[in-house]
């Protein structure tokens, strides 16, 4: 044969052999889906929730994916990503989840119709030609059932099931649960101060802040009612509360009991009244801060033109000491509570209410009482022994069946609206708080959430703390008692972080290090070292056998 | 089979007869474990991110070392010729050196495994570590160590000169390594992306190191290595 055709028939061989690979390759790609899942939350597979939501689905529901076919490189591989994703969902949804893709390229009246729906155009940054030029891509998709629709403007892959899932069970629930929030209004805008809580809350709930007007009963399509450091509530106010509870409605409480001039660091205790009638569902809030000497928050402070990071004990940073059993805290990594007070279980326990301590200090937490010294830079001249400190609960969660705290006593009069008829005679118009007749003493199955505290999930400290968790604690709280448990679990998986141990000395520190890097190199060595003699017998005999050869 | 097995024990046991394997493995050992372990306690995470971040690149430059000899040094000892009369099959050859050199591989990521326990040990222990990523990444790094082989022992195949082996294999790795990287796929036409993307080894990789094991990945590593042995007995045929 000669060389030319021995040449021509290798190429034709070898071109035919990568053909065959990428045949194999491309049908695997598109018809094969086979995958096991290592990671210890199953990140990576639709979660036993999203199947359970999507199988339950009584009439189809349609995902339209807008993507751009044109893409930046980093994107066009999270494409890959959300199919995967998109088709996972399908096979669960027993031909109930119908996914198409558009892209809205050249389609003007598609584009039109994206804006009008909330899905609007990214602007991204892309290399053409040797130069920077803006390009407008989709990455979006909408999510639509009968008449109902919602929206996940931009995907993001970090949280796409949960996005996915949320959206799915909005448009599928027959009446989105509604959440309010209650603040004090003339030191608090929610909606300014809270913005990351509210626009988190906002994606699966009707949720906005209201206020208790002249007497006005909380409308009874409240599911749950959010009171945020709230300052004290009229006699009538706190009856409408009981009432809210009496109805069924869910409570969550973020109470500061103690005053906290921020940038002077003076601290007065001035716990709001609702402290009352929570004592009388069974919890106590007390009038301490706790400092935990254990497991504290890194805070910043000013020393004239510097700025400080250190330790501070009276930011509680709670990680060992999360519930583990209950759906709420169960996967989060660390809650950090800023200036946070104390609770405790009321001395009469109303019968048929259950307490539960979602988050507590370590053993060597300590109790500060009146008058309070915040100064980071003093903390370390005190002496505290082993018998000043203990563990303190931070958050109670009560479910039950309450007994109302007005139960036996005439409704308050709401003192706003019998001032105004005073004065204004025959002007005010008649209230339409609880009436006597709609009033009751016991409530349903219901749950009442306390944790002393209102700062942890105020932006400021969201960033102050950098604890995501502090958002999900909060976030998993209100799915759990507005449309059950399905949710918390996609959500907290995600939020996995595995810090070190605190206590590891410097010394300790060193010798993981240096086992690590030289460990193993020293055994090898020892190993080849201890080889030595036996390689020279060896190569010594084949030599003989040699020499003998040649003779 | 059994020509295989025979050849893959020689060729094993012929790393450990010179000092090579071990200088191969305390550099390969130190330099990783170094590189990892002097962020660790600064990152403050129980994770192995930064190692599977490292070893894919510097194994673009040690693998290739080893396994330039492979074929150079048959052919400078004079023992390519015994090999090749003996009746042993050309892809019988190949698979014994790729084996061996894949056990050895596997013997040196397998030395890591102070990394694991470093993480167990200091790890938060209400936590814990998430073992996924690191069984994960473990399995990727087998894998994507047996594509640089295959690369390299083709290379190997090429030339006499083991330098000039080793810059190709390094080459040729480099370039499946980084193909699918966003600052080279900016330049090519929108639709030629996904499949260059495919083609990379590194996405692949990342894809197994985040803790899933996908059959897309499994069958395009095996196709790679498959491919340059398949490529290396042709090489080694057509020398004949």
């Amino acid at each position: 044969m000669s060389r030319i055709t021995k040449t021509t028939n290798l190429t034709v061989v070898v071109v035919s052999m990568l053909l065959i690979l990428v045949v194999v390759n491309f049908l695997v790609a598109r018809h094969l889906v086979w995958r096991i899942d290592l990671t210890e939350s199953k990140i990576y597979t639709l979660s036993p929730s999203s199947k359970k939501m999507v199988e339950n689905l009584k009439d189809i529901v349609t995902i339209k994916a807008y993507i751009s076919q044109k893409l930046p490189p980093y994107l066009s591989t999270v494409r890959q990503d959300v199919e995967d994703l998109l088709k996972e969902y399908q096979a669960y949804a027993k031909g109930n989840l119908r996914v198409e893709f558009f892209d809205p390229a050249d389609n003007d009246e598609l584009k039109r119709k994206l804006m009008y729906d909330g899905v609007p155009p990214l602007n991204i940054q892309t290399v053409e030609k040797h130069t920077f030029e803006a390009m407008e891509a989709y990455f979006g998709m909408t999510i639509n059932y009968e008449d109902r629709k919602e929206t996940v403007p931009i995907i993001d892959p970090e949280t796409l099931e949960y996005d996915l899932s949320a959206a799915i069970k909005k448009v599928s629930m027959p009446k989105p649960p509604e959440i309010r929030i209650l603040a004090n209004k003339d030191e608090l805008d929610i909606d300014k101060e809270y913005q990351t809580f509210m626009k988190s809350v906002q994606k699966l709930y009707q949720a906005s802040p209201i206020q208790i007007e002249k007497g006005q009963k909380i409308h009874e399509s409240v599911d749950v009612l959010i009171i945020i450091s709230p300052k004290n509530f009229t006699e009538h106010e706190l009856f409408e509360i009981d009432q809210f509870i009496m109805r069924g409605g869910k409570l969550i409480c973020l109470v500061d009991a103690i005053k906290i001039d921020q940038r002077t660091l003076e601290a007065n205790p001035e716990k709001p009244n609702i402290a009352i009638i929570l004592a009388k569902y069974g919890i106590q809030i007390n009038d301490d801060l706790i400092e935990d000497m254990r497991s504290s928050g890194m805070a910043a402070f000013s020393t004239g033109y510097m700025q400080t990071m250190m330790q501070y004990p009276f930011w509680v940073s709670v990680e060992r000491d999360l519930n583990r059993e209950h759906p709420i805290t169960k996967r989060l990594s660390a809650l950090v509570l800023p200036w946070v007070s104390s609770l405790s279980q009321s001395e009469s326990i109303p019968e048929g209410v259950k307490l539960t301590a979602l988050a507590s200090s370590t053993e060597a937490g300590y109790q500060n009482t009146a008058p309070f010294d915040l100064n980071p830079f003093k903390q370390k001249n005190r002496r505290i022994t082993k018998d000043d400190v203990k563990r303190y609960n931070l958050a109670f969660l009560a479910e039950g069946e309450f007994t109302s705290a007005y139960k036996g006593e005439p409704i308050p009069k709401d003192d706003e609206a019998s001032e105004s008829n005073k004065e204004n005679e025959p002007a005010a118009p008649p209230s339409s708080g609880t009436t006597e007749e709609q009033r009751k003493d016991k409530s349903p199955e219901t749950q009442i959430l306390v944790l002393a505290n209102s700062l942890f999930v105020r932006d400021q400290y969201l960033y102050a703390t950098r604890s995501k968790d502090n958002l999900t604690f909060l976030e998993n709280a209100i799915d759990s008692m507005a449309i059950g448990q399905d949710l918390i679990g996609i959500r907290s998986r995600a939020s996995a972080q595995r810090p070190l141990k605190k206590e590891l000395s410097d010394a300790q520190k060193t010798t993981y290090k240096w086992a690590a890097i030289l460990g193993m190199p020293i055994v090898i060595i020892l190993f080849g070292l201890a080889r030595i003699p036996f390689i020279k017998a060896r190569r010594r005999y084949y030599e003989l056998l040699l020499t003998k050869d040649k003779e | 089979m059994h020509n295989t097995i025979v050849l893959v024990k020689k060729e094993f046991r012929s790393y450990f007869s010179t000092p090579l394997a071990y200088i191969f493995l305390v550099a390969f050992l130190v330099i990783t474990q170094w590189l990892v372990m002097r962020g660790y306690f600064l990152r403050g995470q129980a994770d192995l991110r930064s190692f599977f971040g490292l070893v894919p690149i510097i194994f673009i430059l040690f693998i290739p070392a080893i396994t330039m000899r492979l074929w150079a040094e048959e052919r400078r000892q004079g023992t390519i010729e015994i090999l090749m009369t003996s009746p042993v099959r050309d892809m019988e050859a190949v698979l014994g050196k790729f084996i061996g050199g894949w056990i050895f591989m596997g013997l040196a990521i397998l030395f890591t495994f102070a990394l694991p326990l470093v993480l167990k040990y200091t790890v938060a222990p209400e936590v814990g570590t998430d073992k996924g990523p690191i069984i994960g990444g473990y399995i990727g790094l087998f894998l994507m160590g047996g594509a640089y082989l295959a690369i390299g022992l083709f290379s190997s195949s090429l030339l006499d000169s083991q330098i000039a082996a080793w810059i190709i294999g390094t080459c040729i790795c480099f370039a499946l390594y980084m193909v699918g990287d966003p600052f080279g796929l900016f330049a090519l036409p929108q639709a030629l992306v996904p499949f260059f993307q495919y083609l990379s080894l590194s996405r692949h990789f990342e894809n197994i190191a985040r803790g899933v094991i996908d059959i897309r990945d499994i069958v395009y590593y095996f196709s790679v290595i498959f491919f340059f042995l398949f490529l290396n007995s042709c090489m080694i045929k057509s020398r004949k």
